[in-house]
This record gives structure tokens, C-alpha cells and sequence, in this order.
């Protein structure tokens, strides 16, 4: 905004003259009443842009006014030294002295200094030398005139506006005019005179006469003060009446003043005077409107547009100001240009657009019309951006276009009332936009600095300043009066020749001056603010870019550039944007070159030849060239760069450039043998790439290797090599894993963990070490693991321990070491185990499962021998305890089918190699289970290595034997389960059914049933005086099926069944009668082995037969008739009741389907009871007779005695079955006889 | 000439997904284009309304620079596309939502795997005609 005239920035005033008495009008001046608003402020003269290059070597451009304060001035130089160079002393206010600065210096100062690497371009409020603050103006302007000294209006011609061409748009000086010079009202100050002479009063007449002339053109309005010095002045007087008519003015700004009556009077005069000057203006307004007609020229009618909106803003009518500004543009933007080769025309329009521009867009903000600012801009913008004129001059064009967006940022920064949130508002893209132009007038203006730069007419204007002055123009816009283009010098006379070029000269002398990057960073730093103030990182990051580019190409500042650079490709690194990764990573690179920095180059370098990023093949290959001339040939980059010490690059371990991987193959070895080492290296370098060597650094230093490469890394590496073939060399095609393998001879018991690999590129004291701390990152081993280890140095050797071990021994097989794919992933194993020397002996079990309960099961042992020859060792057996006690499980190990011998240790015979060794054992458990057994072997061999080995074996122990039972009452009737159960002392009989679910056929020797006493009987077994009672058997065994049967064998289909017969004695809610002994044995399948190594083994397997319910019968029944009769033969059918119970008990009698008494189909003759109740008392007996005479032979069912029990309401089981038969013979002898 | 400069899909981590320049300028160009397309996902995380429930996808206009505008569009799972037009253009919401559908399309394929690149030749086809229709 600096490059806007003040007075088109600055709120006019009205002007008021003052002539006649100079006290009062010092007076009058310091009296005046103020108002205050919201406005544009100038507080420092000259724009950044001008500030020279030379004159100042830094960069950051901050504006500061300590030149003018001798004590800011020592302040400054501290600063300077502190910021080296960041703040720069302004040398050019000399060239605007009349500007007065009457902030307060010091707190420019604070605000323009701050901290690297942000630009110190933070100057809010303060910019361009302009702030927007609360100001305090005067209502009104006043000036002190000679009477009489108004220049006078140039006359114009009859039809004026109709026929004249104007030479250009704006005269150049009218504001400054028609605010300094030319007053709206004169206020006439007559001093009165004390005398009464016509010779004083003529002297008044005179003065107001000189006044009155002068102003009558201009339409300047009057006022006439009459100053007297004593209170009492007769208003009535003659004279004054005289004045007043010959001053023609209307009575009331005819004004008396008394000078000790000043104060009042000042408030009274400043009334009058702002109305007057109103219709002044307002009439000035008419005038020019009046002046407008249809053929007018356009640039008169801008201009008259022009003039009505200042003229409105004197009159504080803002919409009418805004109305004819808008009126103006608008008649600008149509009218174009012929013939305008020189540009001179484009030049005045734009620059009268841009004032018009500003004033729309300022009257807009400031009225919250933001998206109308903007709108209006953009029209500007697009209007004027492309440039019509000689190409030589385009420099100045883009300096047009940057500063109308920097003064359009500027607008909206300032303004109060912008709504910062919108971003089409937000005037951190104009700055940006601002800034790019400045880069484009740097370029446009190169080739014309290039070529005018020495010449003797451009060193001539060497000291020249920029004019902003429209003093010295005639027309806005236009060059001043000495100004032309130099390519018309040839048609010119040579005298003005000089003159017009004269002005290019001075304008390319002090383009020279211009520091183009202090701008740029200037303007991109505020754009970084606002981007700041929103929180917008990624266009934070846009700018940072254009800075860092700005610092880099503009003024070579790398170290700066770096800075924003580095920053920014964290952000796209974060995003994952490659391409501005790529980009800005490049730029890092240039810069660190550039700064001689060879580590650094070395990390972007490798950075930038990460295949995630996007640039091409070429240039990679260049970087990955560059990288090796850093280390052998430095004189090929320029400037050079060379690394001078060895370089340690820390690597990651999925580096994407080149990684590292490693694997033992085992997690452990044994002493004094071998073991791999296997190394994978991925390499993404574009080229093929010869490394000098590779070292693996061990945790023990003696294990470390190292591969050399014989050729040295500038070599040039044979066109024929493959990919993937087995190679010496340390060569890496592009893309290419290499799996290296290094044998370790073990020595004696360690943890080894390789701790580094180095891959060496480069020889002597100039190398790149790629380092991979493999143990940062390998997984340890974790704590129980550690703990087991220590348990293992430690002697002497824990079983538990060493079973584990011996377990993951069996894991491993060393033969079948395979070698991992280098191109997929693997487990990576860092570190390995060296433990004490392998064991080779196989340790197995021969059997066949399962067990049996109560089983001595027979085992075989065996050894393998494949270690060298077995001088001595030992064999242990133990049971691995589980976490439940089975302290009530008998079982057991022994060396022999019996319990005599149990077995704990065996020691080894002498074993010799390639034999194997084996021994029979027997286990034995009373329960169902699993029984892990666990057998350790330690020996030593004739080479005198102890080894241990232990193995876990797992035998199941089950039953093995499905049996059935299934009582019958003795008329092989099946015991109904739910009702009464077994009926104690009355006989019955037990089925036993015989399965076995088991793999290989057994023999069942024998099976017997043993009755089971009291405490046997029971769940709970009675205990203390009642336990002589227990003894007693519950039941009485009467007779057995099988007891002469000879062995059965018994396979998986069929089944052996066995049958006894027996009397339960007592009764019980829940007894078990006894349990049933099978003795049995297996039936091997080959017998001729069987019979002659091992003993046949009888086993015997008790099975308890089932708990049940045994109770008495209430009543104990006896039927008593004979099987058969004879026709005519009487029988006796008689039912005896025994009452069983403690009651007295009755019954019911009903005899059903009784023969009637001489019925010819009835078998029977009756007689006795057909239906009658009888009772029976307590544990006493009663009988019921019937007399049966059967009359016809043959099978005849017997009549139903249907006795029931009234208590039980249940008839009694022994009379329930109606299918009774009687045989009746036929009575032969009766017949006969 | 073409109207439309650049098509990007920006995944939801704001990682590009797929990035076309129609331009056909220098590299220098291609570089501002994404630079422009970066910056405009701070519009997109700042602009007034995203915030609202609301169906409507499309973002409209986020920013004119001084030669493109620039429009947004934001799925429900926070995938973006970003069109760059020319200055002298407009872009419909149904443009954009033509692009969605080819998008929808691609990333249905059992073979691509969410928020990754997009390489699929189809797609990029699908873009020119969309480019080339505009």
C-alpha cells in the first residue's frame, strides 16, 4: 500500500481558509473539534520493495524506523548483532522528510523482531508502512491564506465537456489540491479597528473585496468574522451593516468575535463552517454531474465520476462515494486503448483502476460487503493481468500486478470487520499470489538488467529514488513530463531524445536497487502467518516451500532453505505425498551440496533413493553416481563435496533403501560343533552396486567375520552377473536380496548374539558404514526361557530342566538346517544357545496300549545308540506329578509283573555304537489315567562327553472292560427297576454281560463273584461299634454258572456272559451285593514271541456290581396248590399272608372268573370265599382255603384270587398273575368205577 | 481444450491414492498442482459445514487460485476427491459424483485393497472419459 499516493489513502477533510488575524487562527486550529474512527494510519514512509540490496545484505525484511531515533538506533545495532543481520536499517526515509512519524518507535521495533526460522515478517498490526488503528482527526482542516491567494480556475470553453479531449484522466495533482490548497470555506477575519477613519474602513472594504473575487470562481464559500477587542460592541453600527452587504453574505456567518470570548466562539464558527463547506462540496457535486453528458469523453467522465465520489467523501456519504467510484471503473473497464504501442495509455489506466480499485474495495470492506470486495478484485485482476505494451516493460507490469494483490491483502488483513474464517477471505493467498509476481517482475526483469546494467545512461540514475510523488506528474498514471520510451528515441529529435529515455533509465537503475527476495520473503512470510493463524499446516507447508525455494534460488541462502526444506518433508513424509517428498528431498540434497555438509548429502542421498519416492530411474542412478563420487572422485560434482572421515549410518531395520536381516537357523547348538550364521541383505540401489566388505560383529568378538570384496567399489561390475546365482563378490544387483552364510565352530557353552552387521561401502579412511544394531530390535528371549538357561549353567544339572531341554533337542534335527528365502520374510533369530554337546541316543517304548486297571503293563525300553561308544550312564524313571493329588492311585513302576521290585534307577551297560539296548519294565495303576511317564538318560562315552537326553511318555490306563448286570427274580422274571428292587432273603439271580472295547483279544480265565460284608456294601462304610457288624456278608452266594468252563477268549464282537445265584440277607436304600473278579490275560497275537520271552501275566479285574435298593416284602405270600388234579378229585387252593409289618393290615378278597356253582362250562367246582375283607395282625399269619373240584380234564385256567392290600391299596404280587393253569387229568378210575 | 487439470482421490489418512494430471505442463506445473491439491485438504478439514449431518457429499467449491479453482467432494469414509479446473469453469456436484461411482466401482474390486494406491487401469481409463467428456 506503500506505493499509494497518501492522499488517496488518507480520509479527507475539509478544507477551511483562514484569512485576516493569525492569532485567531492558531487559536481557532488547536480548538477544533475532533471525531474519531477507524482508519488507515501512516506510519512509516517508504515500501520494503525499494529498500536496496545493497544497502542491505540480509535478507528478512523488517520495517524500521530507528534512523529517525537516534536512541532506536543503538538499539538496533544490538539487535542486529543478536538476529546477525535479520533486522535492516532503512536508509531511504531521507527522501520523505515532510512525512511526519510521530508513533512511538519503540514498539515497531518489538514487533518486528522474532526468532528463526520463522521470517520476521510478522509485523501485525504494522504493514506496508500503513496501519489500520483508532484515529482522532479534526471535524475540519484549517489553513492559514493570504486574501486572495487561491490560484485561480483555468477558463474553460463553452461546451467544455462535450468536445474536449482530455490528455489524461486524472490530473495528477488534484487531490493533493483540493486537500492542501484549495478550501472549501474562507473564513475572512477582520480585525475591527478602533478608529473611525473612512481610511480603516475603506482598508476593510478593500480586503473584502480582494477575497470575495478571488473566491468567486471556485464557488468557495464565505464567512466574515468581525474581531473586536472590547465586549461591548454596538451591533447596530452603521459600518457594520456596510461590510456585511458588501461582503454579501447572509447575516447569520456574519459573526462578531470578542477575543476574550474565544472559546465559545469556536464551537459556533465550526458549526457554520462544516455546513458551509457541505454545500460546497455538495454544490461541486452538481456541478461536475451537471458537466456529464452523453458525449462526453470517457476519461472526462471518469474523472467527473471521480471527482463527485471524493467530493462525497468529504461529506462522510459513503454510498454515494462508493456509487460513483463503482460508476467510474466501470466506465474505465470499457474504454480501450487504440493505437497504444508504447504502453503509456495501459500504464494510466491501470494505475487509475487500481486506485479506483482500491477505494471500491476499501469503501466495500469497510461496509462488510466481503464476498463485493472480492468480486470486484477479481474483475480488476482479470482485467488487467495480461500486460499490453513494449516487452522491456514488463517487469513493471508484474510489479503492478504484486502490488495489487499486496495491497488487496493488505486491505483485508487490516480491515476490521473481514471474517477471517472464510478462506476466500483470507488474505494469505493474496500475499502468496503477491510474492509469485514479484519472482516473475525478478525474471522479466533479468534479461533487461542484463543488458542495460553498465550502460552510462542507466549509472547516471544510479542514486535515483522511486517517485511516488504525484507532485511531480501531470496525469495519474502517466510518466512524468521527462519521461519516454526509449524505443521511440529514433524518431525524436535528439534533445528530447534524452529526456524521454532518461525516465526507462531511471526506472531500470532503480529496479536494480530492488532486493527482490526481502520482498518475496516479506510477503510469503505474512502469508505464513495468516496460514499460522488458521492452523493450516499443509499450506503452512505450501509456503514454507516458497520460501525455502526463495532462499535457495533468490538469494542463495541455503542453510535457511535447508531448514524450511527439512521441515516440510517430515509433514509430506507424515502424508505420504511422494511426489512433494521427492521434490522437497531433492531440494534438501541440492542444499546440503551446496553447503558442503558430505554426511548429510550422504542421508538425503540414500533417502532419495528409496524406491518409495517417485523420481525416475535416471535420476536416481545420477544420486547413486553422485553418492560414490562423495566418496572416491570428488572433482566430478561441482561444487565439490567430499566426505573426509569414515561416515557410521545407523540403519533401520526395514530401511526401504537397503536392510538387513539375520537368522540362526536354531535357537541353540552344542559345544565344540557347528552352526550357520545366515545374513540376508536387500538392496534397492537403481545400479548395481559393489560394496567392500561385510562384517558381522558377534557378542563374542572371536566368533566375528568379515567378507572382502577384491575389487574396488569404482569398478567397473561385469555385465553378466545374475541375479540370485551364488556369488563371491559383495555385488548387489537393483533389487536384490543376498543371503550370506557364515559357519560358526562352537566352542563351550554361551549365549552368542550378533550384535552388528556392517556393510562397509568404500575403502580406507573414506567410507560409508551401513550399520544395522541388530540387537536393538531382536526379540530376546523371554524371562522363563532366561531363567531355564540360568538353571542350565548352573551345576549341577536340575531334571526339570534338563527334560525341557531335552524336549526341544528332539525338535531339532541338525541335518535339515534349511536356508531361508531371502526375498520373504523369516523368523529372525539374533542370538543362539551353545550348550553342551548333543545327544544322540533315541530313547523308545514298545507296548501296546492301553492299560488295564490293576494291570501289570508291560513296557519295552530301548536305546539307539548313534553316539559313540556308551562307557556308562543311568536311567531314570520318574512320573510327572500333576497338579491334582493322586494319592489314593496305586500305581506304580516295576522291573517284574509283581510289586516286589519297583523301579526308580537302572544303570547302563556298556552300550556300544550303532547297538541299541533294551530292557523290560512294568507299570501298574488301580485307577483310570494317564500316566506320563518320564524317562531321563545321562551317559558319558568313551570320548568322555556327558550328555543328557530325556523323553515324555504318555500311557493311558482305562478300564478296558464293558460289563452289564441284570437281576431276575427266580422265575427269570427281570427285576422291574422302579418298584420294590430286590427283594431281600428271597432268592435271585445275577446276569453278568462281558464286552471289551479293546484292540487285541483277551482270554477270561475265570470270573467269580465276590459277596461283599457291610462296610464293603456301602458308600459309606459304618465305622466304630458298629464296624463288628460289617463284617456280616450282605448276601449268600448260592450257586455260579461257569465255574468249570474253560478259558474263553474273548474278542471285540462278542461278549461272555456268567450267571449266579444268591440271597440278599439285608436290606439297604443303596448296596452293592458284591463285585465281580475277571481274571484275564492278554492274547498276544504271535504267540511263538510271547511264549518265549515274556511270562503269561494274569491279571484280575474287580468290577463292583451296581448299587441297589434291597428291601423287605411287606407281606410274605405262599400259594400253595398242586400242579394238577383229577375230575372229581377235591384240591386245596390255599393262600397263606404273612404280615410282615408293624401294623395290622387288611385285605380285600374278590375271586374273578369264578366257575358258578353246576355251570356246565366252568372246569371247577367251588367253594370258600367268593368276596370278603380280612384283616391280619401284626407279623402273624393267615391263610385262605379254597376247595377246587375240577369236573372236566384238560388245561384249565385257575380263578383269579385277587388279594389287595387296603393300606397299600396294591394288590399282592403273588396272586397279580391270572395265567395260572391247572392240569386236570381225567378220572379213569371214578369212571371205571 | 480440456477444462479439467488434475483428478485426485485422497485417501483417508490424506495420502494420495490416485493422482492424474491433465495438464499436460511442464514438471514444474505437475509439482504445483500438487501442491495445490495438498493444501487444499486443509480447506476441506477447515471448511464450515463438513461438520454438519448431512448426506450431501459434495464440498462445492473450496478455492479458486489465481489460474484453477478447485473442487472438493468427501465421501463418508473420508475419502476425498479433488478436481482442478481451470479458472474460466465450473464443475457440477453430478461431475463429481460420476467420479464416486467409478470410484465405488474400483474399489469394489475383491483385488484392491482399501486405502491403497489406486493402479487399476480401468479406473484410470474410466477418469479420462470422464475428463475427456467434460
Amino acid at each position: 500500500m506503500n506505493e499509494l499516493p497518501e492522499e488517496l489513502v488518507n480520509i479527507p477533510i475539509p478544507l477551511v481558509g483562514l484569512v485576516g488575524v493569525n492569532s485567531v487562527h492558531q487559536f481557532i486550529e488547536k480548538n477544533i473539534t475532533t471525531r474519531s474512527l477507524i482508519d488507515f494510519h501512516r506510519i512509516h514512509p517508504v515500501s520494503p520493495i525499494l529498500q536496496s540490496q545493497q544497502q542491505q545484505p540480509s535478507v528478512k525484511t523488517s520495517i524500521d524506523l530507528s534512523s529517525l531515533d537516534p536512541f532506536d538506533q543503538s538499539n538496533q545495532q544490538q539487535q542486529q548483532q543478536q538476529q546477525q543481520g535479520v533486522a535492516a536499517t532503512n536508509t531511504n526515509n531521507t527522501q520523505v522528510p515532510e512525512l511526519s512519524i510521530n508513533n512511538q518507535p519503540q514498539q515497531t521495533l518489538s514487533s518486528t523482531s522474532s526468532s528463526p526460522p520463522i521470517p520476521s515478517a510478522s509485523f501485525n498490526p504494522l504493514i506496508g508502512g500503513w496501519r489500520v488503528q483508532p484515529l482522532v482527526i479534526p471535524m475540519l482542516k484549517v489553513t492559514t491564506l493570504d486574501a486572495g491567494s487561491i490560484a485561480a480556475k483555468k477558463e474553460k470553453r463553452a461546451n467544455h465537456s462535450e468536445s474536449f479531449v482530455p490528455a489524461g484522466i486524472l490530473r495528477a495533482n488534484w487531490i493533493h489540491k483540493h486537500t492542501v490548497s484549495i478550501p472549501s470555506v474562507i473564513s475572512l477575519f477582520l480585525q475591527w479597528p478602533d478608529d473611525k477613519s473612512p481610511k480603516a474602513q475603506e482598508l476593510i472594504m478593500s480586503q473584502i473585496d480582494t477575497v470575495k473575487a478571488n473566491i468567486k470562481q471556485r464557488n468557495i464559500k464565505l464567512i466574515v468574522v468581525v474581531v473586536t477587542s472590547t465586549p461591548n460592541v454596538d451591533v447596530s453600527d452603521e459600518r457594520f451593516n456596510l461590510v456585511r452587504r458588501r461582503a454579501d453574505v447572509d447575516p447569520k456567518y456574519f459573526l462578531f468575535l470578542n477575543k476574550l470570548e474565544m472559546k465559545g466562539f469556536v464551537k459556533k464558527w465550526e458549526k457554520l463552517a462544516l455546513e458551509l463547506a457541505d454545500l460546497h462540496y455538495k454544490e461541486e457535486c452538481q456541478s461536475s454531474k451537471s458537466q456529464i453528458s452523453k458525449s462526453t469523453h470517457t476519461f472526462l467522465l471518469i474523472r467527473y465520476h471521480f471527482k463527485i465520489a471524493y467530493y462525497s467523501e468529504f461529506r462522510i456519504d459513503m454510498n454515494t462515494a462508493l456509487k460513483y467510484y463503482a460508476f467510474a471503473y466501470h466506465s474505465l473497464k470499457d474504454w480501450k486503448p487504440n493505437n497504444d504501442t508504447k504502453g503509456i495509455r495501459f500504464a494510466e489506466l491501470r494505475t487509475v483502476a487500481s486506485f479506483l480499485n482500491f477505494k471500491i474495495c476499501k469503501l466495500f470492506l469497510w461496509s462488510n460487503n466481503l464476498n463485493e470486495a472480492i468480486q470486484q478484485f477479481e474483475k480488476h485482476i482479470r482485467l488487467f493481468k495480461l500486460y499490453q505494451g513494449p516487452d522491456e516493460k514488463e517487469f513493471n507490469h508484474c510489479a503492478w500486478l504484486s502490488r495489487e494483490y499486496q495491497i488487496f491483502a493488505e486491505l483485508l488483513d487490516m480491515c476490521p470487520n473481514t471474517n477471517k474464517a472464510l478462506f476466500s477471505a483470507n488474505p494469505g493467498f493474496y500475499y502468496q499470489t503477491a510474492a509469485k509476481y514479484v519472482d516473475e517482475r525478478r525474471k522479466y526483469f533479468k534479461a533487461v538488467a542484463d543488458r542495460y546494467r553498465n550502460t552510462p545512461s542507466v549509472v547516471k540514475f544510479k542514486e535515483s529514488k522511486q517517485r511516488h510523488d504525484l507532485s511531480i506528474l501531470q496525469y495519474v498514471g502517466q510518466p512524468p513530463p521527462d519521461v519516454a520510451h526509449p524505443l521511440e528515441l529514433v524518431s525524436k529529435p535528439a534533445g528530447k531524445d534524452e529526456d524521454e529515455s532518461d525516465d526507462f533509465y531511471r526506472l531500470v537503475a532503480i529496479e536494480l536497487q530492488a532486493n527482490y527476495t526481502s520482498a518475496i520473503i516479506d510477503l510469503l512470510s505474512r502469508a505464513y502467518e495468516q496460514a499460522n493463524q488458521h492452523q493450516n499446516l499443509r499450506i503452512i507447508s505450501y509456503v514454507e516451500s516458497l520460501i525455502a525455494n526463495e532462499y535457495f534460488y533468490g538469494s542463495n541462502q541455503y542453510e535457511l532453505a535447508l531448514k524450511f526444506y527439512n521441515k516440510n518433508a517430515i509433514t509430506y513424509r507424515r502424508e505420504k505425498w511422494w511426489v512433494l517428498l521427492t521434490y522437497t528431498l531433492a531440494m534438501c540434497l541440492k542444499c546440503v551440496h551446496m553447503l558442503n555438509l558430505p554426511t548429510n548429502y550422504i542421508g538425503y542421498a540414500m533417502d532419495l533413493l528409496s524406491p518409495d519416492l517417485t523420481n525416475s530411474k535416471e535420476q536416481r542412478s545420477s544420486i547413486q553416481q553422485s553418492l560414490l563420487y562423495v566418496l572416491t572422485n570428488p572433482t566430478k560434482l561441482t561444487p565439490n563435496i567430499q566426505l573426509v572421515s569414515t561416515l557410521d549410518v545407523n540403519m533401520d531395520h526395514n530401511h526401504p533403501l537397503i536392510n538387513c536381516r539375520v537368522q540362526f537357523p536354531n535357537s541353540i547348538a552344542f559345544s565344540h560343533s557347528k552352526t550357520e550364521i545366515f545374513v540376508v541383505i536387500e538392496s534397492h540401489f537403481p545400479n548395481a552396486i559393489r560394496f567392500s566388505r561385510l562384517r558381522t560383529i558377534f557378542s563374542d568378538s572371536s566368533y566375528n567375520k568379515v567378507i572382502n570384496e577384491s575389487k574396488a567399489i569404482t569398478d567397473p561390475i561385469e555385465s553378466n552377473l545374475k541375479m540370485n546365482e551364488e556369488r563371491k563378490d559383495l555385488v548387489f544387483l537393483p533389487d536384490e536380496s543376498r543371503i550370506f552364510s557364515f559357519t560358526l565352530n562352537t566352542r563351550e557353552k554361551a549365549e552368542l548374539e550378533c550384535q552388528t552387521v556392517i556393510l562397509e561401502l568404500g575403502n580406507g579412511p573414506t567410507s560409508i558404514n551401513f550399520r544395522w544394531n541388530i540387537s536393538e530390535w531382536a526379540i530376546k528371549s523371554d524371562e522363563s526361557e532366561r531363567e531355564i538357561y540360568n538353571e542350565v549353567v548352573d551345576p549341577p544339572l536340575p531334571i526339570q530342566s534338563s527334560q525341557q531341554l531335552a524336549i526341544k533337542k528332539d525338535q531339532i534335527d541338525p541335518k535339515t538346517i534349511v536356508k531361508p528365502d531371502p526375498y520373504k520374510k523369516f523368523l529372525e533369530r539374533s542370538s543362539i544357545r551353545i550348550l553342551d554337546h548333543e545327544s544322540l541316543i533315541q530313547i523308545k517304548c514298545n507296548h501296546t496300549p492301553p492299560a488295564i486297571i490293576n494291570e501289570f503293563y508291560q513296557i519295552e525300553l530301548e536305546l539307539i545308540n548313534n553316539d559313540k561308544e556308551i562307557t556308562s550312564g543311568s536311567i531314570t524313571f520318574d512320573f510327572q506329578q500333576q497338579q491334582q493329588a493322586h494319592n489314593l492311585i496305586d500305581k506304580g513302576i516295576y522291573s517284574e509283573p509283581n510289586k516286589n521290585n519297583p523301579l526308580s534307577r537302572l544303570e547302563l551297560p556298556h552300550i556300544s555304537e550303532r547297538t541299541s539296548f533294551k530292557k523290560k519294565f512294568y507299570i501298574y495303576s488301580s485307577q483310570i489315567d494317564e500316566i506320563k511317564l518320564v524317562i531321563n538318560v545321562s551317559y558319558e562315552t568313551k570320548a568322555n562327553e556327558i550328555s543328557h537326553a530325556s523323553k515324555i511318555f504318555i500311557f493311558p490306563v482305562q478300564i478296558g472292560f464293558l460289563t452289564q448286570f441284570q437281576f431276575f427274580n427266580s422265575n427269570f422274571q427281570l427285576n422291574d427297576m422302579y418298584d420294590g428292587n430286590i427283594v431281600a432273603k428271597e432268592p435271585l439271580l445275577l446276569l453278568c454281560d462281558i464286552k471289551t472295547n479293546l484292540p487285541f483279544n483277551v482270554n477270561i480265565l475265570r470270573t467269580t463273584l465276590e459277596i461283599n460284608n457291610i462296610s464293603q456294601a456301602t458308600l459309606n462304610p459304618l465305622s466304630g461299634e458298629d464296624a463288628d457288624a460289617s463284617a456280616v456278608p450282605v448276601a449268600q452266594l448260592l450257586s455260579s454258572s461257569n465255574q468249570n468252563l474253560p478259558t474263553y477268549e474273548l474278542s471285540k464282537d462278542n461278549n461272555y456272559s456268567c450267571w449266579f445265584n444268591l440271597i440278599p440277607l439285608i436290606t439297604g436304600e443303596s448296596l452293592s451285593l458284591g463285585s465281580l473278579n475277571i481274571e484275564w490275560s492278554r492274547k498276544s497275537s504271535s504267540n511263538n514271541d510271547n511264549a518265549s520271552s515274556s511270562p503269561k501275566i494274569t491279571s484280575s479285574l474287580p468290577i463292583q456290581l451296581p448299587h441297589m435298593r434291597i428291601a423287605t416284602n411287606p407281606f410274605v405270600t405262599h400259594v400253595k396248590v398242586p400242579a394238577s388234579g383229577t375230575v372229581g378229585v377235591p384240591i386245596t387252593h390255599s393262600i397263606s399272608i404273612y404280615n410282615n409289618t408293624n401294623f395290622l393290615q387288611e385285605f380285600d378278597l374278590l375271586v374273578i372268573n369264578a366257575p358258578s356253582f353246576g355251570g356246565s362250562d366252568s372246569p371247577f367246582l367251588f367253594s370258600g370265599d367268593k368276596n370278603s375283607t380280612f384283616s391280619i395282625h401284626p407279623e402273624s399269619t393267615h391263610e385262605i382255603k379254597h376247595v377246587l373240584l375240577p369236573l372236566v380234564a384238560g388245561k384249565h385256567p385257575l380263578p383269579h384270587f385277587k388279594i389287595a392290600s387296603k393300606r397299600f391299596n396294591k394288590e399282592l404280587p403273588k396272586t397279580k398273575n391270572p395265567n395260572e393253569f391247572l392240569f386236570i387229568k381225567p378220572n379213569i378210575g371214578l369212571d371205571q368205577q | 481444450m480440456k477444462k479439467i487439470v488434475c483428478v485426485a482421490v485422497v485417501g483417508k489418512a490424506n495420502d494420495p491414492l490416485y493422482f492424474q494430471d491433465f495438464s499436460g505442463g511442464t514438471e514444474e506445473n505437475r509439482l504445483k498442482l500438487h501442491y495445490i491439491v495438498h493444501c487444499s485438504l486443509d480447506i476441506i478439514e477447515d471448511k464450515p459445514g463438513v461438520k454438519k449431518v448431512s448426506n450431501d457429499m459434495y464440498l462445492g467449491l473450496l478455492y479458486p487460485t489465481e489460474d484453477y479453482k478447485v473442487y472438493g467432494f468427501l465421501t463418508n469414509t473420508k475419502i476425498k476427491f479433488i478436481i482442478v479446473v481451470l479458472d474460466t469453469t465450473d464443475i457440477k456436484d453430478s461431475d463429481i459424483k460420476v467420479l464416486h461411482l467409478r470410484y465405488v466401482r474400483t474399489a469394489s474390486n475383491p483385488f484392491y485393497k482399501a486405502n491403497k494406491k489406486i493402479e487399476s487401469k480401468i479406473f484410470q481409463n474410466d477418469v479420462a472419459a470422464i475428463v475427456q467428456s467434460l
